[in-house]
C-alpha cells in the first residue's frame, strides 16, 4: 500500500488494518493484539516494518501508518482514522 | 482436476496436450496457437485465453470439439462474452469448459453464458457449487 | 412502525406510479439475500480469502470504508415509497446511528455497518422490496433518471418505464457482471435533460420518429472522474424493439475489449477515445447485425406491461390557481423549491436537504420518517430522490402547499435554496471515504455558512457549486458551475478550483481556474468568484452565462491577485 511505502520515510509508524467483523479501525499494540484505541498502539521505527506486516485472519488491510515525531498521526487521512470523523462520530445532519 | 457437469462430478474423457508432445489418437485438448498453426483433423479440444479474438473464435468454432476457457482471475468476465458469442454467434454445440481462476458464485453465470463444464481444484468443496445452480428460481435475462 | 408493509398490502389509491414487486421480484430477492449471508459466512471462515470476497460484497453494495463497512442502497431509478422511505429509517436506527446519506446516484449510503450484520440489514431491506445489488462492483450500477419522470410538463415519454426494464435486464447479468470497470447507464424522457445523459457511460434519451414510434437516442463514453469526457453520440434512434439487443452489443464490445490492465483506463470512455466513435460504432454494428436479434427484441406486450405499473395515479380534476399565505417567505420557498406538474393544480415540491450548516444530502431516522408520513398525506405516498441530493414529494396539490411548507419548515426540509449556490453537492470526502484526498462536508458546511444570506443568494440566481473529495468526482465537480476538487498535498488538504462545467443539455467540463488553495482559503476563493462574477455581470446574465462570455481571465485575477 502507497501509506506503507510513504511509512518508510516517517518518523515512526504505527500498525494498522480494519477489524473484518465490523470494518472498525484498530491498532497493533505491543503485545500484538489489536486495539481500537490510537493511543494503544505500537509506536515502532520505520526500518522494522518488513517483520511486523504479516497478514491476521482478523483483520483487513493491514498497512504502516506514518506518524510524526511526537507519535501521532502524520496526515490527515490517518487523523480521521485514529479520531472519527471531523464531524462528530454521531454527527446526523 | 475435478471436472462439474450440472454440480456433479463426472469423469473427463479429454486429456491436456502441452505445445510439444505429438497428439494423440483419442481426445486431446492443445492450445489455441497450435490449433490455429497445425489445423489437425479429427476431434481435438482448444484451450483458449480470454483475449481471444472474434476471429480465432469463428476457427474455433468451425472445427473444434470441445472448447477449454480459461480465466485469468475471478474479476476478469471476459470468459462470459467468449462463451456467448462461440454459443450465438458462432453455433458452436460442443462442450465449453470454465477453468482457471473460477468461483461457485459465478457458476450460474458460466451455466447461463453457455458453459457445459467447470474444471475446479482438487479438494474443491462442492456443496457451493451445487447450491448455486438451484439458488435463482427466476432470472431477468436470456440465457445462452 | 417498525413493520415494513408489502407495498401490494397498501390501498390502490395509495399506490401511484411505483412499480411493485411481483412475485418473481420477491422470490429473486429472497434468494439473493441467502447467497449473501453464505457468502459472508465463508468469508468469516476464511474459506475466502478478502481478494475472492471484495467483488462479491461490492456487488452487494458492501464497501469497506475508513471507520466502518457502508453499504450503499439502491434506490432504482429515484422513485422511493413511503413505506419504503419508514424501511430506510429502521435501517438507519437498526443497523447504523440513525441517518444516512443521499447520493448523486439517487442511492442511500449508511457509513457505520458491520459485515457480521449485513446479510440482516440486506434481508430487512427486502421486506420493503429495496436491495444494495450492485449499486458498486465493475457491473452496470442503477440506472438513474429525471427526478420529475411522470409529472414534468416537458415529458415525452415517461423514463421510468425503460429505467425498470433496464434495471430488470442488467440485475446479475450473467455476462456483464465483471466488467473492466463499473457502468453507469442514465435515461431521459423529457426536452431538458435532467438526468445528465452525456456524462455516463451509456446515456439515453427518448424520442419518438416521424411516425411516433418510440426510440432512443444513445450517448456512449461519457463519464467524470479522473479523465472527464462528455459522450459522443453512437446512435441519433435505436428503435424501442432493438434497447437489449443494442445495450447488448456495446456492453459485449465493451467486455472483450476494454482495457483491464490499468483501472485508471478501464473505463469505456478510454475504449472508445482509442478507437474513435467510428471505430467503436463499427464494432458495435457488427456485433449487433450478428445477434439473433429476435431472440433479445423488446416486446411491446412487456413494454405495456411494465409501463402498466407507472400509470399516473388517480388525481383530481384542479385548476392551475395561485397559492399565497400571510407570510412572506412561503412565496420564496414556492418559487424556489415547487415547480409545477403537467396535472393542473399539482406541483412537485422540492425538499432542501441542504440546510445552513448541514451535511449535504444527510437524514436522519427520525426526519425520514416524518418525511413518509408527509409523503402519505399530500404526495400520494411516492417520493424521489434527485441526484442533487434532495428529495421530491412529486404529486402534491398546490392547495396544500401552505400546510405542507409550515411542516417542513419545522423539520428543517424547507430552506428556499434549491438552484442555489448552498444547494452544493458534496460526497462524503475524508470524513468518511477510503478513497478520499481531502474532506467535503467540512468545506461545503463553510460554504453554506458563509452565503446564508438567502437574499444573496437570490441575487446570485442560479449556481451549482459541487465538491468532490477526490478525482473519482461522485459530486460531479467537473460539472459543476463552480467546481471543487480536494486534493493531498503531503498528508494536507487542497481544493482545486473550475469554473463553467454544466451538466445539462449544454452539458460542459469546467476549466482549472488555476493553483488550488488549501482548507483555510477555500471559502474565500469561492466568495472572491462570486463577487468577481457580481461585479461583472450584465443584466439577467447568470453565473454560466457571464462565465461563457468573460472566461476565466478576470476570475483568475481576482483570485490570484495578491499573490
Amino acid at each position: 500500500m502507497s501509506g506503507t511505502r510513504k511509512a518508510r520515510r516517517a518518523a515512526a509508524v504505527a500498525i494498522t488494518a480494519n477489524r473484518l467483523l465490523d470494518g472498525a479501525v484498530v491498532w497493533r499494540t505491543g503485545t500484538g493484539d489489536w486495539s481500537e484505541t490510537f493511543a494503544d498502539a505500537a509506536v515502532i521505527a520505520p526500518d522494522v516494518l518488513d517483520t511486523t506486516l504479516a497478514a491476521d485472519p482478523l483483520v483487513v488491510g493491514i498497512y504502516a501508518a506514518a506518524l510524526t515525531e511526537h507519535a501521532t498521526p502524520a496526515s490527515w487521512k490517518e487523523r480521521i482514522r485514529a479520531f472519527g470523523p471531523t464531524i462528530g462520530q454521531d454527527a446526523a445532519p | 482436476m475435478p471436472l462439474l457437469e450440472q454440480g456433479e462430478p463426472i469423469a473427463d474423457s479429454w486429456i491436456a496436450i502441452d505445445d510439444s508432445t505429438p497428439l494423440p489418437a483419442g481426445q486431446g485438448v492443445i492450445s489455441l496457437a497450435r490449433f490455429l498453426a497445425d489445423r489437425p483433423n479429427g476431434p481435438v479440444g482448444v484451450r483458449i485465453g480470454a483475449a481471444t479474438t472474434p476471429e480465432q473464435l469463428a476457427e474455433v468454432a468451425a472445427r473444434a470439439a470441445m472448447v477449454v476457457i480459461e480465466f485469468p482471475g475471478t474479476k476478469d468476465g471476459r470468459g462470459f462474452t467468449l462463451a456467448r458469442r462461440l454459443r450465438e454467434r458462432y453455433g458452436f454445440s460442443g462442450e465449453i469448459r470454465a477453468a482457471g481462476h473460477i468461483l461457485p458464485d459465478n457458476y450460474v453465470f458460466m451455466s447461463r453464458c453457455g458453459f457445459t463444464t467447470a474444471a475446479v481444484p482438487e479438494g474443491t468443496d462442492l456443496r457451493p457449487w451445487k447450491q448455486a445452480l438451484t439458488r435463482f428460481p427466476k432470472v431477468y435475462q436470456l440465457s445462452a | 412502525m417498525n413493520q415494513a408493509l408489502r407495498l401490494t398490502d397498501l390501498p390502490a389509491h395509495l399506490r401511484a406510479g411505483i412499480y411493485r414487486y411481483d412475485s418473481t421480484d420477491r422470490d429473486f430477492l429472497a434468494a439473493r439475500v441467502e447467497e449473501f449471508r453464505d457468502q459472508v459466512a465463508r468469508r468469516i471462515s476464511g474459506e475466502l480469502t478478502e481478494d475472492q470476497f471484495k467483488p462479491i460484497r461490492l456487488m452487494n453494495g458492501l464497501y469497506l470504508q475508513l471507520h466502518a463497512y457502508m453499504l450503499r442502497i439502491a434506490i432504482p431509478y429515484g422513485v422511493l415509497s413511503a413505506v419504503q422511505l419508514r424501511q430506510l429509517a429502521v435501517l438507519a436506527r437498526r443497523f447504523d446511528r440513525g441517518y444516512g446519506h443521499f447520493t448523486t446516484r439517487q442511492n442511500l449510503q449508511l457509513n457505520w455497518i458491520k459485515l457480521e450484520d449485513a446479510a440482516d440489514a440486506l434481508a430487512a431491506l427486502a421486506e420493503a422490496d429495496l436491495h444494495a445489488i450492485q449499486t458498486s462492483g465493475n457491473c452496470i450500477r442503477n440506472v438513474t433518471t429525471d427526478e420529475y419522470a411522470g409529472v414534468a410538463r416537458d415529458e415525452i415519454v415517461d423514463p421510468r418505464v425503460y429505467a425498470e426494464i433496464l434495471r430488470q435486464w442488467s440485475t446479475l447479468h450473467p455476462e456483464f457482471t465483471y466488467l473492466p470497470r463499473k457502468f453507469k447507464i442514465a435515461i431521459t424522457g423529457s426536452t431538458e435533460d435532467r438526468a445528465a445523459v452525456q456524462v455516463h457511460d451509456i446515456g439515453l434519451t427518448i424520442r419518438r420518429d416521424e411516425a411516433g414510434e418510440i426510440g432512443f437516442r444513445v450517448h456512449v463514453g461519457g463519464g467524470l472522474g479522473r479523465a472527464p469526457v462528455i459522450g459522443s453520440v453512437i446512435s441519433e434512434f435505436v428503435p424501442e424493439a432493438d434497447l437489449i439487443a443494442y445495450l447488448e452489443a456495446i456492453l459485449r464490445v465493451y467486455n472483450a475489449q476494454g482495457g483491464r490492465e490499468n483501472i485508471h483506463k478501464a473505463r469505456i470512455k478510454f475504449l472508445v477515445r482509442d478507437l474513435g466513435i467510428d471505430g467503436f460504432r463499427a464494432l458495435v454494428d457488427e456485433e449487433f447485425a450478428a445477434m439473433q436479434r429476435e431472440r433479445y427484441r423488446l416486446d411491446p406486450a412487456h413494454v405495456a406491461a411494465i409501463a402498466a405499473r407507472f400509470a399516473p395515479p388517480a388525481l383530481e380534476t384542479l385548476a392551475d390557481t395561485a397559492i399565497t399565505d400571510p407570510d412572506p417567505a412561503f412565496a420564496i420557498w414556492q418559487a424556489q423549491n415547487t415547480r409545477p406538474n403537467r396535472t393542473p393544480g399539482y406541483v412537485s415540491v422540492t425538499l432542501s436537504l441542504k440546510p445552513v450548516g448541514g451535511i449535504r444530502g444527510g437524514m436522519t431516522a427520525d426526519q425520514m420518517d416524518a418525511v413518509a408520513e408527509l409523503a402519505d398525506t399530500y404526495s400520494l405516498s411516492e417520493l424521489r430522490v434527485t441526484h442533487i441530493q434532495n428529495l421530491v414529494l412529486p404529486h402534491v396539490r398546490a392547495i396544500d402547499l401552505p400546510v405542507l411548507w409550515r411542516a417542513l419548515t419545522a423539520l428543517g426540509l424547507a430552506t428556499p435554496n434549491i438552484g442555489l449556490l448552498s444547494d452544493i453537492i458534496a460526497c462524503p470526502g475524508l470524513d468518511y471515504c477510503s478513497l478520499a484526498n481531502a474532506r467535503s462536508i467540512p468545506v461545503a458546511q463553510a460554504l453554506s455558512a458563509r452565503f446564508a444570506d438567502l437574499a444573496r443568494q437570490h441575487d446570485i440566481g442560479p449556481l451549482t457549486l459541487n465538491i468532490s473529495g477526490c478525482i473519482n468526482a461522485c459530486a460531479h465537480h467537473h460539472v459543476g458551475h463552480i467546481g471543487i476538487l480536494g486534493v493531498d498535498r503531503n498528508g494536507e488538504e487542497y481544493y482545486q478550483v473550475t469554473l463553467g462545467g454544466s451538466a445539462t443539455d449544454d452539458a460542459a467540463l469546467g476549466a482549472i481556474v488555476g493553483p488550488s488553495f488549501p482548507a483555510d482559503g477555500i471559502v474565500d476563493a469561492v466568495e472572491t468568484i462570486v463577487q468577481t462574477y457580481l461585479t461583472l455581470r450584465q443584466d439577467g446574465e447568470s453565473f454560466l452565462a457571464a462565465y461563457r462570455r468573460l472566461g476565466l481571465a478576470p476570475f483568475r485575477e481576482t483570485l490570484y491577485a495578491a499573490a
